[in-house]
């Protein structure tokens, strides 16, 4: 009896986490003009039809060169800051590692906001370098936590072994302490990408027409159209995020990267 | 009728039988040893017992009650883990009352109740203390003073000590089995230890393969040991095949030893086992016993232990320093002394 | 290199904290001063400092209103993503090793999928002719559709579904560290199920729940899709007030002033919060 009852619960959780992906991606295969569920029938044709907007397309790529970029650039900063804060003896520490977490409490409507303004009134407004470096700003602590928590779990040892046997500093990094973190580095950028090319609330205020981002060219589009190619996008996003969620599960463990 | 009687019980996890057809009946008052190996089934039978575990068949009675389905929490025992496993959160009385709580003893007779559990096991000074503020050993004192202060209908331990230094072990065993005693309690004690589970119980049952081995006072278990795998377990070093000449005549290889009365035919096949205390060297060769070289020597402080290469195989002495000492590769004999001579079961 | 002199950790320190200062520490000292500038932004006739942002905004029933509605929406959120969280966390930290990959995968799935995304998906569900209004009508039991798209519910719902992955990672973490040998122990001593929960996981989870709750409320006050998309039209939430502010209104100063008290109010909740769940936690209790 709760046995079945826990069950019952558990099966109603998983239909309210999962209803809205399965709903909008069974959506995107209905013939109808507007969205509807379930479909009456099926077609593909709404996504050749978003893949040959250029308002989609162009703002995916977009996307992801911001992603792959402002990852790119967080990665060996991350890296370098982990290091410090692991391996360093700075006084400090707690502090320190505060303020590199700082971007997770700053709500990302603030980061986008303040951005706006301070570049806006320091004459600084090339749309996508201060895009990027918002970007930056919001992947980082994803990857600031997921290294440093590789680098905890790391045995020390494994280095103070490496330097005995005559390795020097950046030899035993390249050869003990990096394939050592590579899975939880790998996994932080992973969701760094994630975090950077689902991102609505910066680049609300730093994207232009020339930077738009698909997030948000979608919910433009939703304004005034509510068609399944909005739907056939979405779809798309969730199968990223599908392949995303394995590789994070295969490399380092969901659970580890998204709550350490 | 037994305190606990365990019927045939068996257990598998993904077809591997952990528990094959166990059964044991353990008297009131009486504390029981599940002795063996890591994988043996000991820690799964107990947690069976405690209903922490669900078994596929056989049954478990406990003083007379059919409790195979009863769920855990109503079946009266009281289980003291490795970890101590006592609740953070609450003082050292707290965690004594808990059990009592649960049976619904008014607030006057709980505080008497724990107060009366602690000190005997002698932390009555300790009420307040919360379980982080005490040593390892104070730690497994609440734990069983918890366990006790329920009259539970039987007690269940699985390796209580196992994570405390030898000293501190030596003396909680003592104090356990006072205890026990005292109360009469009913008590199965799991351990990996033979010389804990020799110290503790009145009948040490050896668990191997999910069967029980034998079960047996505790002096049994250690001088006659049922079958090869009991005798391993409890230390005997030197296991041979020997063939069956009379009733009290061995012969091993060549060699013809003498023996107490063996109940085998005359004839027979059987192995034979000798703990290495009860083995001697004599140099030269002698008639009687089985000659050989000294192939290795281990100073033990007070003995010394030698392994002796033969022709039918190596077999290890422990002769005292003030007796004898031998050279490596000396050629020597050894015989057996054959009071001390173990024919095993197939 | 086990350890780093102070001077190769300051080295590798420099850059992301420069990094912070620029990108984070600048524009937020710019905020704070816009913040305290009053005219037309547009023509960029300004004066200031002063406080009368802050003062106007504080005596203004409209955004008091809007802070307030915000407030009530994600303490509702959090109160229900924390009641549901218990027994998603429960499951992942008890489930069979064989299980725990897709579970963790589907439980943990809104946080990984596009918030645009599943907000339309959200839609589709809770609009008019949405799969909820169908069936009730399709059971018979209303005859016309009831409003649930574009209203604060809509809100309430499209935030649970975020923030609860976030409650449900809290609470497995604190029901991890919890020895399986304490439970066990409590049900041996003749506790039930339930009162297992109660005397023994509940407040040892005290720490997981203060970390969820906290990371819950602050990601739902700040939260600007949900509300946007599936939100009643018009400002109805304090993020997409402050949107408005800026972009539709040109109000640079009454906005930056209602960034910077969001802000202060996101950083007092961590603050605060953590505060309370470290003096509720039981491992610092100590007998007086």
């Amino acid at each position: 009896m709760n046995r079945l009852f826990f069950g019952v619960v558990i099966a109603l959780l998983f239909t309210f986490i999962l209803a809205p992906t399965v709903v909008i991606a069974l959506s995107s295969f209905g013939t109808s003009e507007i969205l509807e569920f379930p479909p009456q029938s099926f077609t593909l044709r709404w996504y050749a039809y978003a893949l040959a907007r250029p308002e989609f397309t162009s703002a995916a790529w977009n996307s992801l060169w911001l992603a792959v970029s402002s990852t790119a650039i967080a990665t060996p900063l991350a890296i370098a800051a982990s290091l410090a804060i692991t391996r360093g003896r700075l006084p400090g520490r707690e502090v320190l590692q505060t303020i590199l977490l700082a971007p997770l409490v700053v709500p990302s409507v603030v980061i986008g906001l303040a951005i706006l303004l301070a570049s806006s009134r320091l004459g600084f407004s090339s749309g996508s370098t201060r895009l990027i470096a918002a970007h930056v700003l919001i992947v980082l602590p994803y990857l600031v936590r997921t290294t440093s928590a590789s680098l905890v779990r790391l045995d020390p040892l494994a280095e103070e072994a490496a330097r005995t046997l005559g390795a020097n500093s950046l030899r035993t990094f390249l050869h003990v302490t990096l394939p050592g973190l590579a899975p939880g580095l790998l996994a932080g950028m992973i969701f760094g990408f994630i975090i950077s090319f689902d991102n609505v609330s910066i680049s609300l205020f730093l994207a232009n027409a020339r930077t738009n981002t698909l997030p948000l060219s979608l919910m433009s589009y939703v304004e005034y159209n509510l068609d399944p190619s909005v739907a056939a996008v979405s779809t798309l996003l969730i199968l990223m995020a599908l392949v995303v969620a394995i590789a994070l599960e295969r490399f380092a463990g969901l659970r580890k990267t998204l709550g350490a | 009728m037994p305190a606990l009687d365990i019927q045939s019980v068996t257990k598998s996890y993904n077809k591997l039988r952990v528990l094959d057809r166990v059964s044991a009946q353990i008297d009131k008052g009486e504390l029981v040893t599940l002795l063996g190996p890591s994988g043996c089934g000991k820690t799964t039978l107990l947690r069976s017992i405690a209903g922490l575990a669900d078994i596929d068949e056989g049954r478990i009675v406990l003083e007379g009650r059919d409790v195979t389905k009863v769920p855990i929490h109503k079946r009266g025992i009281a289980m003291v883990f490795q970890s101590h496993a006592l609740f953070p959160h609450m003082s050292v009385a707290d965690n004594v009352a808990f059990g009592l709580k649960m049976q619904g003893v008014g607030k006057a007779e709980r505080e008497d109740r724990v107060k009366r559990a602690l000190s005997l096991v002698r932390l009555d000074a300790y009420l307040t203390r919360m379980p982080h503020e005490l040593s390892g050993g104070q730690q497994q004192r609440v734990a069983i003073a918890r366990a006790i202060v329920t009259n539970p209908t039987a007690l269940l331990l699985d390796e209580p000590f196992g994570a405390l230094d030898r000293k501190l072990r030596e003396t909680l065993q003592v104090e356990l089995r006072r205890l026990t005693k005292e109360l009469g309690i009913t008590a199965i004690f799991v351990t990996h230890d033979q010389e804990e589970a020799v110290v503790l119980s009145d009948r040490v049952a050896v668990m191997n393969a999910g069967v029980i081995q034998q079960i047996a006072p505790a002096v049994d278990v250690y001088e006659n040991p049922a079958n090869e795998f009991v005798a391993n377990f409890m230390g005997f070093q030197n296991i041979f095949d020997a063939k069956v000449r009379s009733a009290q005549e061995l012969a091993i290889g060549d060699t013809v030893i003498a023996t107490d009365k063996i109940d085998v035919a005359p004839g027979e096949g059987i192995r034979m086992a000798i703990r290495a205390e009860r083995v001697s060297i004599t140099a030269g060769h002698r008639e009687g016993a089985i000659p050989g070289q000294v192939s290795s020597s281990t100073y033990l402080g007070e003995q010394n232990a030698y392994v002796v290469d033969t022709a039918d195989g190596p077999v290890t002495a422990r002769i005292p320093t003030s007796v004898a000492r031998f050279s490596m590769g000396e050629a020597v004999s050894v015989s057996f002394d054959p009071a001390a001579v173990r024919v095993l079961a197939s | 290199m086990p350890f780093l002199s102070k001077f190769s950790s300051t080295a590798l320190l420099f850059p992301t904290m420069l990094m912070l200062g620029v990108v984070l520490g600048i524009p937020l000292y710019y905020l704070l001063n816009f913040s305290t500038l009053t005219g037309d932004f547009m023509l960029q006739d300004v004066t200031g400092p002063t406080i009368s942002n802050y003062s106007d905004l504080l005596t203004d029933g409209f955004f008091l209103g809007i802070a307030g509605r915000t407030f009530v929406i994600s303490f509702c959120v959090t109160v229900v993503a924390l009641v549901l969280g218990f027994p998603l966390a429960s499951l992942m930290s008890r489930a069979p090793a064989a299980w725990r990959s897709p579970i963790a995968i589907v439980v943990l799935s809104p946080l990984l999928v596009s918030m645009v995304a599943s907000s339309y998906g959200w839609i589709v569900i809770l609009g008019n002719n949405g799969v909820i209004n169908n069936a009730l009508m399709g059971l018979g039991l209303i005859r016309a559709p009831i409003r649930l798209l574009y209203t604060d519910f809509a809100i309430g719902v499209g935030l649970v579904h975020i923030v609860l992955p976030f409650m449900v990672l809290s609470l497995v973490a604190a029901l991890d560290r919890i020895e399986p040998a304490i439970s066990e122990a409590a049900s041996t001593l003749g506790a039930n199920r339930a009162r297992v929960w109660w005397h023994i996981l509940l407040p040892l989870c005290v720490p997981g729940i203060g970390a969820g709750v906290t990371l819950c409320f602050s990601l739902s006050i700040s939260a600007y899709v949900t509300p946007a998309v599936l939100g009643p039209s018009g400002p109805n939430f304090i993020t997409t007030l402050i949107y408005q502010n800026f972009v539709n209104l040109y109000e640079w100063g009454t906005g930056s002033a209602m960034a910077f008290l969001l802000l202060l109010v996101a950083a007092a909740v961590v603050l605060g919060l953590g505060t309370l769940t470290t003096l509720l936690s039981p491992a610092q209790r100590r007998p007086q």
